[in-house]
């Protein structure tokens, strides 16, 4: 008797859970609005890309050759990093909010050194940056698109930011700006007012400034992966 | 007197003078330019004032060891510009210094009665250093020498060019020497 | 006798146009370098000294401005007016560098040689054809129980044909090049050796140089010896500082080693990624410790060579052990100039050729 009293309990159940899942995951009150915030934190990567070639040139003498004489050649690159990130969003309305963040990570600046005029061996030279972005952006929350019961909701975001990068031993900054825009996923743990999720996100960032020799423009992938907690 | 200021600094971040503005020789012209080329020691070194007692020189005595060029006797005498008289010093920025007791081999050049002069300032001068390791006589600074009739640049670190011993050193002379229009053969 | 009379008699004896004007002596104070560690940031290349008794003394008027005079006496395309235009331009390109404190003041033609011993600076054209080959020469004549310098004075070699039209002039050395670069040594200033040279029939020439006061002319017709470049610029900040030079730059400071011993005399070139400029130094001691001053802060590049180029008088008394046998060779860190500050223990490790 107690075992089918716990059986038919469990159907019950069962039979409950699909029901509750099908319905908007946000119940009344429980749909983000004007003033819920969200904090999250979590890690970030973004892409290397190259920063030119620059020479080393010494003046030339009349009648030896045209242009200036190179001594070497220095190619450098930023490399992929990975960090991390901290982000607090408001929401404006039900599907957008503002928000701001902060990423830290630590790239390193390669230099091929090469085609020395004098045959000193090709060498890699290094240094460690300590990259800083302060950014903020607007995030549009595709609500007519959730899934899983509302528990998944993508989201497109767009943005522009400041770059600090600062060289070793953190003596000599130099800074830049960034744009970005990019897409993510908010997969939500729980429901009502307060849930913590997950959320994740792919974009590019135009970057422009920092420590950089080619002064140009550089566009770049990033992804980032956070605990996400919504109140 | 205004008060000395000192600066604590590396000690040989300052240096002996050396500085003009040349127009370099390649080695077979200094060879040519030049009426002795000797190998000695250095004897004596006697600062005077110039003929005109507008500047001082310093007159220099080797002991010859051998001639390369030319065969004045056992003592070879040249003068080269600056010296010290009494309290007073002149140095010429870029002229050579000796000290008794070095060894070098001399490109001179001379012109009549007159005392011989280095060629080129300093570019006659190639000293002879004992090698601690080997005690090889070695002479600095290499020899630069044009290979044929097109510009070489000279690119430092080149591992063919090394300090050449004595006796390699006053081989690559009289090789140069054979070159010269009208040498013997 | 010159020997014993007071250098000052002779002052008087080269005034023309007929003034008469006492010639006070300002005392000139070198600045003493003395053995031990460094507390400050050495120079960016080599300083000019002499050794009094057992010290080396850097070279250095400490009195501004510099008074000079002119030899009244051009040579063929260059008249003494001329010629007093072109120095007074090499000074004026000294004094514009804004992290040092350089000034200068003619005091008139003179009909004197430049040459030492009657206590005046002059700075004139002279026939010296004993010294073939030699452009230019800057003398000093110093007071060894003092350190002070008496007097300094340039030559320009009339023997050679010079010229000081604006665009240079074929066959012909640039005055005002020459000039820059002699004047750099009156200052206090020994050679540069960013530059390099190739072999040639007739001689060693200049492929390319990247400071002023690298030793070997560029050919005759070229001016571009007339602009000081950043080593240049490190160099006669590093000697008369400005407020700027010690609180705006920075240094690079090591050792070059071979097989865990120091190399003395090898050439260090700093090249700043960011303004893409170099500046030289050099290790000057026997555990091969170098520093290169004077630098923009931000990330550089370091290589080391030797000084095998047959050059090595230029920069040292050969009775010094200065070793040639190495390869040129990267550091393999970017090394990051702070700003009024130094960057320290930078090793280049070198291998023999």
């Amino acid at each position: 008797m107690r075992l089918s009293r716990a059986v038919l309990f469990l159907a019950l159940a069962w039979g409950a859970c699909p029901n509750v899942a099908t319905a908007q995951i946000y119940i009344g009150r429980s749909v983000p609005h004007a003033g819920t915030v969200e904090v999250s934190g979590g890690g970030t990567f973004s892409g290397g890309y190259d920063l030119g070639s620059i020479s080393a040139d010494e003046t030339r003498n009349t009648g030896t050759g045209s242009g200036p004489f190179v001594l070497f050649t220095a190619t450098s690159r930023t490399k992929p990093a990975l960090g991390l990130q901290g982000r607090l969003g408001v929401f404006v309305a039900q599907s957008a909010s503002l928000e701001a963040g902060i990423q830290l990570a630590r790239p390193i600046l390669s230099s091929l050194l090469s085609g020395d005029a004098e045959s000193a061996p090709d060498v890699t030279a290094t240094e460690t940056l300590t990259r800083l972005v302060v950014d903020g952006s607007l995030v549009l929350h595709l609500s007519g698109l959730s899934f899983a019961g509302g528990k998944g909701v993508p989201f497109v975001l767009g943005g522009g930011g400041y770059i600090r990068e600062l060289h070793e031993k953190n003596e000599v900054i130099e800074t830049g700006r960034e744009y970005h825009a990019g897409a993510g996923l908010h997969l939500w743990f729980g429901q009502g007012k307060h849930r913590l999720g997950l959320r994740t996100d792919v974009g590019v960032s135009v970057r422009n400034g920092g420590a950089d020799f080619s002064e140009t423009k550089h566009t770049i992938p990033t992804a980032g992966i956070s605990l996400a907690y919504l109140f | 007197m205004r008060r000395l200021i000192i600066v604590i600094t590396l000690l040989s971040c300052t240096h002996q003078l050396r500085a003009t503005v040349l127009l370099p020789a390649e080695f077979r012209e200094i060879v040519a330019g030049s009426q002795i080329i000797v190998y000695g020691r250095v004897a004596e070194v006697r600062p005077e004032w110039s003929d005109d007692r507008s500047r001082i020189d310093t007159i220099v005595s080797v002991e010859v060891s051998s001639y390369l060029k030319g065969g004045p006797g056992g003592t070879v005498t040249f003068r080269v510009p600056g010296g010290q008289i009494g309290r007073y010093r002149n140095v010429m920025v870029g002229a050579p210094s000796f000290e008794a007791g070095e060894e070098a081999v001399l490109f001179l050049s001379a012109s009549g009665p007159s005392v011989a002069h280095v060629f080129g300032l300093s570019q006659g001068v190639f000293r002879v250093h004992v090698d601690e390791r080997t005690g090889r006589r070695l002479v600095i600074p290499p020899v630069l020498m044009a290979q044929g009739d097109e510009p070489q640049a000279v690119t430092r670190g080149d591992r063919s060019r090394r300090q050449l011993s004595l006796d390699a050193f006053a081989a690559t002379v009289r090789a140069a020497m054979a070159q010269q229009p009208g040498a013997a053969r | 006798m010159r020997a014993t009379e007071a250098p000052s008699n002779r002052v008087r004896a080269t005034e023309t146009h007929g003034r008469t004007r006492k010639k006070r002596f300002a005392t000139i104070v070198l600045t003493v370098a003395l053995a031990g560690a460094a507390s400050v940031p050495a120079s960016a290349y080599l300083k000019l000294g002499t050794r009094i008794g057992t010290r080396t003394v850097t070279l250095k008027w400490s009195q501004m401005p510099i008074r000079y005079y002119v030899t009244d006496r051009g040579t063929t395309g260059v008249t003494s007016t001329q010629l007093q235009q072109a120095v007074s331009r090499s000074f004026s390109s000294w004094e514009a560098v804004p992290s040092a404190i350089t000034s200068s003041e003619f005091a008139g033609f003179t009909l004197a040689n430049p040459s030492p011993g009657d206590g005046a600076t002059v700075i004139g054209f002279q026939n010296r054809p004993e010294l073939d080959r030699t452009l230019g020469a800057t003398s000093f004549m110093v007071d060894t129980t003092t350190g002070a310098i008496l007097e300094a004075d340039i030559f320009f070699n009339s023997a050679f044909p010079w010229s000081v039209a604006a665009q240079g002039e074929a066959n012909t050395f640039d005055l005002e090049s020459i000039a820059l670069h002699e004047i750099g040594h009156l200052h206090g200033l020994a050679h540069s050796a960013l530059g390099e040279t190739e072999l040639r029939s007739g001689g060693r020439r200049v492929i390319a140089a990247e400071a002023v006061m690298f030793p070997i002319a560029y050919a005759t017709g070229n001016i571009s010896g007339r602009t000081l470049k950043a080593d240049d610029i490190a160099g006669i900040g590093d000697i008369y500082p400005a407020a700027s030079f010690t609180r705006d730059t920075g240094s690079i400071s090591g050792k070059v080693t071979k097989g865990g011993k120091g190399v003395l005399g090898a050439h260090v070139v700093a090249f700043d990624m960011r303004t893409k400029t170099l500046v030289g130094g050099f290790s000057l001691s026997d555990d091969g410790s170098f520093v290169i001053a004077g630098l923009d802060p931000g990330p550089h590049i370091v290589r080391v060579e030797p000084l095998d180029d047959g050059d090595v008088e230029s920069f040292f008394d050969l009775t010094l052990d200065i070793d040639i046998n190495f390869r040129p060779q990267f550091y393999d860190k970017i090394v990051v100039v702070p700003r009024g500050g130094g960057t320290s223990g930078v090793e280049l490790k070198v291998v023999a050729k």
